[in-house]
């Protein structure tokens, strides 16, 4: 009996997700389009055509070069997934805190101001200088350092716009903090949480890239670095296309998950609420 | 015995220009079972009294007595019921009971049990698994109401709670409304600055000036249930209008 209504409430649902909309498809197809008429213009190794691409990209995935896909993938996968998720933690305390204290809002606001004009470069050069050639630490670090900052001051817009007679209504009833916190603070800081996500992972992942060109000897900048070096333009795009894929997909089901999240907020309202 | 009584509370608040004084020295007082209407010009400090007693706002002075004993409001079981129905829109009508109930600390079958029985008992049976988006205003209000009474208060508290409802929808609401108290003998204050209703709902009616003096108190002369039309009532309803204006313009 469950398993016939829970199939019943997916193919409700289903079946427009999976669809592309036309939208989609003319977009994705006219820039595929306009890069090969355009790849047409230039000589290969400057501007590659879709088939050179495609070669390349196989390549790259097929370990016809002379990095091994599997540990250079793997490496930068890992430093974005760890890099964003301590901007992430930090910018949720930290936003949070800014958002609740005022007494604290001065102390917290003026580091936060400061570290979001560092440039991604300073810190990659910094960080190089202070920690060496490693494996985890300045690529993790320059991904820290310029992400969480920006999430930060979302995050405590989000606190800003707290509805207040929520918590008065909350307190009234006598709620407890942690019931305060559950029902009317998180949900109503949701929304900011997940755009913080969706931001903070492409651009952890941007940052992650520059980090290894610095300061790494694995992963894809560094791959990217030695291609870019014999002036092979097509496997220095090939190396980015799979981490793209990737953050692409983290970012629907992210979406996805955001809409689960906000099921309350009925696309189409009750007739009820149009009647009114 | 009171049920409620409030003397002597003082309420300032901390403005731009020095502390501004909503109220001073302020007496109120509300027997077991008794339906009290405070009624007042806008911004007179009523709203902020209700907060006091409901224990969001801490007075500057003065205390809040139940049943003769001096408390602390937040420890009261209050129902409250908000000009705007304050629902927590991410959440099913049901679970918005449920937030208040679990915040009185009733157990979860009770909880259960209530849930069903006021919505039932507010015309919304069928609406528990709705989220407040998918209603329209007067149904939102009526499980702001639901609300209110499942944690079985000692005293419900009502902020213009018919203010933001079309005429039509407001006299239904005001109908179910008595029914509710008479069935409950539940403590009500209420808040309005609409005479009509005062007199229609009230045992006693205190009148509030700008400057948030209680500076007159009515005992309505009528008996129950009363019909909206009597001329009776609307000539009270004059009555109080005078003597309101009279003071407060």
């Amino acid at each position: 009996m469950s398993a016939d209504g829970a199939s019943r409430s997916r193919s409700k649902s289903l079946p427009a997700r999976i669809r592309p909309r036309p939208a989609t498809v003319v977009s994705v197809l006219s820039v595929l389009v306009g890069w090969q008429l355009l790849s047409l213009l230039f000589p290969a190794y400057r501007f590659p055509g879709l088939v050179a691409l495609a070669g390349d990209l196989r390549l790259v995935v097929g370990g016809g070069t002379p990095f091994d896909p599997l540990v250079q993938f793997g490496a930068t996968v890992a430093r974005v997934l760890v890099g964003f998720a301590v901007s992430f933690f930090l910018a949720t305390i930290w936003g949070i805190a800014m958002g609740s204290w005022t007494a604290l809002r001065g102390y917290l606001a003026g580091p936060l101001f400061v570290l979001l004009t560092v440039p991604s470069v300073v810190w990659a050069f910094v960080g190089v200088i202070w920690f060496g050639l490693t494996e985890f630490l300045v690529p993790v670090f320059v991904v820290v350092l310029v992400v969480f900052p920006y999430l930060t001051v979302t995050i405590w817009e989000g606190m800003g716009d707290i509805d207040e007679s929520l918590s008065e209504m909350a307190r009234a009833f006598g709620a407890s903090r942690r019931a305060v916190w559950r029902h009317v603070y998180l949900p109503q800081l949701r929304p900011y949480l997940f755009g913080v996500a969706r931001i903070g992972l492409a651009v952890s992942w941007k940052l992650c890239l520059v980090a290894e060109v610095f300061g790494s000897a694995t992963g894809v900048g560094v791959a990217v670095k030695y291609h870019f070096e014999s002036f092979e333009n097509g496997m220095v795009i090939a190396w980015a296309i799979p981490v793209m894929v990737l953050i692409y997909g983290a970012d629907r089901l992210l979406r996805r998950l955001e809409r689960y999240a906000s099921r309350w907020q009925p696309e189409t309202t009750g007739v009820r609420g149009m009647v009114e | 015995m009171s049920r409620l009584r409030i003397a002597g509370v003082t309420k300032r608040f901390e403005g731009a220009d020095g502390p501004l004084t909503v109220f001073e020295d302020l007496d109120l007082t509300v027997a077991d079972g008794e339906f009290v209407t405070l009624m007042g010009p806008s911004g007179c400090g009523k709203t902020t009294l209700l907060n006091v007693v409901a224990g969001i706002l801490e007075p500057d002075a003065g205390t809040v007595e139940f049943d003769g004993q001096p408390v602390d409001p937040g420890e009261l079981p209050i129902g409250y019921v908000f000009q705007e129905p304050r629902l927590l829109e991410w959440r099913t009508v049901g679970e918005n009971i449920d937030f208040a109930l679990k915040a009185a600390g009733v157990g979860p079958e009770e909880r259960d049990r209530r849930i069903e029985a006021w919505l039932d008992r507010v015309g919304l049976g069928e609406e528990r698994n709705s989220y407040p988006k998918q209603l329209s205003g007067g149904m939102r209000q009526r499980v702001g109401l639901a609300r209110a009474l499942a944690i079985d208060p000692e005293l419900l508290l009502m902020d213009e709670p018919f203010s933001s409802l079309d005429e039509v929808t407001a006299r239904g609401a005001r109908e179910d409304l008595l029914d509710l108290w008479s069935e409950t003998g539940t403590s009500v204050l209420f808040v309005t600055h609409d005479v009509a209703e005062a007199v229609v709902l009230s045992d006693r009616i205190s009148l509030m000036d700008e400057n948030g003096a209680v500076f007159e108190e009515l005992v309505v002369p009528h008996g129950r249930p009363r019909q909206f039309d009597d001329p009776e009532i609307h000539e009270t309803q004059a009555e109080l209008t005078r003597l309101f204006f009279e003071e407060v313009e």
